[in-house]
């Protein structure tokens, strides 16, 4: 069936099988490899991406559900070739080893932001609790995100 | 395969009288949905998409009941003001389920008719005496109670071409104190081992009215006659002993040869702690509202 649904802010339109998991088709029709699968049922976050400013696992929506709706993955971050404030403060404080869960931590952390663009460190550790980091970076991610959060309120746009 | 995204209720009934039975599906936020499916050929003949139908993700209240659409999301129900004004133990039932990413796409339908025992939203729908809202392929509405719309043995009691669209609660009476506790593996993103509902309303310093649910003991969580040990008692931390006593008593009653009742048997006292915390904590804000 024809899906028309808006991908990092541009209109899309593609003949898409609707039982195709949103991030088969990001990955493979889409090839924004960004999103990463693990665990497949939605308990390792690393394929995490926002579905209308909200942060969803891309492994469990299903293409057919897609139609009239926003997904902004990791690659729809950057704007004119600059790191978003979010993906530098990662870079900056070192919250990033071997890489695999960062998108989705990203994602979880913008789609927190959205919502709430002065989190506690508790706020920041529960919207993150569904995104596993093997490395064990977590105090370096919890503090790039309230940097980031701090960063964003100082120029006014979360 | 076909994909169906009715729109109006009408379109739904249609739907459902034409396509229900094996290998017709349907789904919503497809939190559990898809996870079944891991591994496994793909067997659908049919999928029934519930999110398009706009009156079925909406709360509202008329006529002194609460209705909650079926495709609500956990995150849509933890925040509305009147899930938060009237059923706090909904609100942190809804805001313990998975992570932010299940809670912002899994919905209340779905929690309730996957029928899991460990499902966190029946039993707080038990204790606040609420109703499913089931429509037929035939276009009939019917409104089970809670107790008649799962089967004891955790099956949801619906028809194939029947759909549950939305949950009717009463609204509480003055008073109504409502809380949810519950244990897992860890504080957030956890399955609950054992949980706790409860609704009571406090008159003249006793409570009355008592109505307490165990979770993810037996295969479908039950209303609790350990009620009792509260019942016209005035609300204190001075409860625990005999609120542990009787919950003990009857996990163990109720699961003799499983062998998580040695755990959930003692496991069920923290519970039983947290929950008169949760309870005395809203009775002073319910105290000190003018």
């Amino acid at each position: 069936m024809i899906i028309n649904f808006v991908l990092n802010g541009r209109p899309v339109s593609r003949d898409l099988l609707p039982q195709r998991r949103l991030i088969d088709v990001l990955r493979e029709d889409f090839c924004l490899t960004g999103a990463k699968e693990s665990c497949g049922e939605g308990e390792c976050g690393a394929c995490t991406v926002l579905l209308d400013g909200r942060a969803v696992h891309s492994c469990l929506v299903l293409a057919g559900q897609l139609e009239g709706h926003a997904v902004t993955t990791i690659e729809g971050m950057a704007e004119n070739g600059e790191l978003d404030v979010i993906q530098n403060a990662f870079v900056e404080h070192v919250a990033i080893q071997c890489g695999f869960c960062t998108p989705g931590m990203i994602m979880s952390a913008k789609g927190l932001l959205l919502q709430n663009p002065d989190p506690s460190e508790e706020e920041i550790r529960i919207a993150l609790s569904g995104n596993i980091c093997r490395c064990s970076g977590y105090a370096q991610i919890v503090a790039a995100v309230q940097d980031a959060a701090k960063r964003l309120r100082e120029v006014g746009k979360a | 395969m076909n994909f169906f995204q009715p729109t109006t209720l009408p379109q739904l009934a249609q739907c459902l009288a034409e396509q229900a039975g094996p290998g017709c599906h349907l789904i919503a936020g497809c939190t559990d949905f898809l996870p079944q499916r891991n591994g496994t050929p793909w067997d659908a003949r049919a999928l029934i998409s519930l999110v398009n139908l706009a009156e079925l993700g909406q709360i509202r209240q008329e006529n002194g009941l609460v209705s909650l659409g079926a495709t609500c999301t956990h995150t849509q129900v933890e925040g509305h003001p009147l899930v938060r004004q009237y059923f706090p133990a909904l609100a942190q039932a809804c805001g313990s389920v998975g992570s932010t990413q299940i809670r912002n796409r899994g919905t209340v339908g779905g929690n309730v008719g996957n029928a899991s025992p460990a499902g966190d939203l029946y039993p707080v729908l038990l204790v606040l005496g609420a109703r499913g809202v089931v429509l037929s392929g035939n276009q009939a509405v019917r409104r089970l109670p809670m107790e008649q719309l799962v089967l004891p043995q955790g099956a949801l009691a619906l028809e194939p071409d029947e759909a549950i669209i939305a949950f009717e609660l009463p609204v509480p009476s003055p008073g109504n104190l409502n809380a949810f506790v519950k244990l897992g593996e860890r504080t957030h993103v956890t399955i609950a081992k054992i949980s706790l509902s409860a609704s009571l309303t406090l008159h003249e310093g006793r409570m009355e009215q008592v109505r307490l649910a165990l979770g993810a003991v037996a295969r479908r969580a039950f209303l609790s006659s350990s009620s009792s040990a509260l019942e016209g008692k005035s609300l204190s931390k001075a409860l625990l002993p005999e609120l542990f006593d009787a919950l003990s008593r009857e996990v163990a009653a109720s699961i003799p040869d499983r062998p998580s009742m040695p755990y959930k048997r003692q496991a069920v006292r923290g519970l039983a702690d947290d929950l008169l915390s949760a309870l005395l904590h809203q009775a002073r804000d319910v105290s000190q509202q003018p």
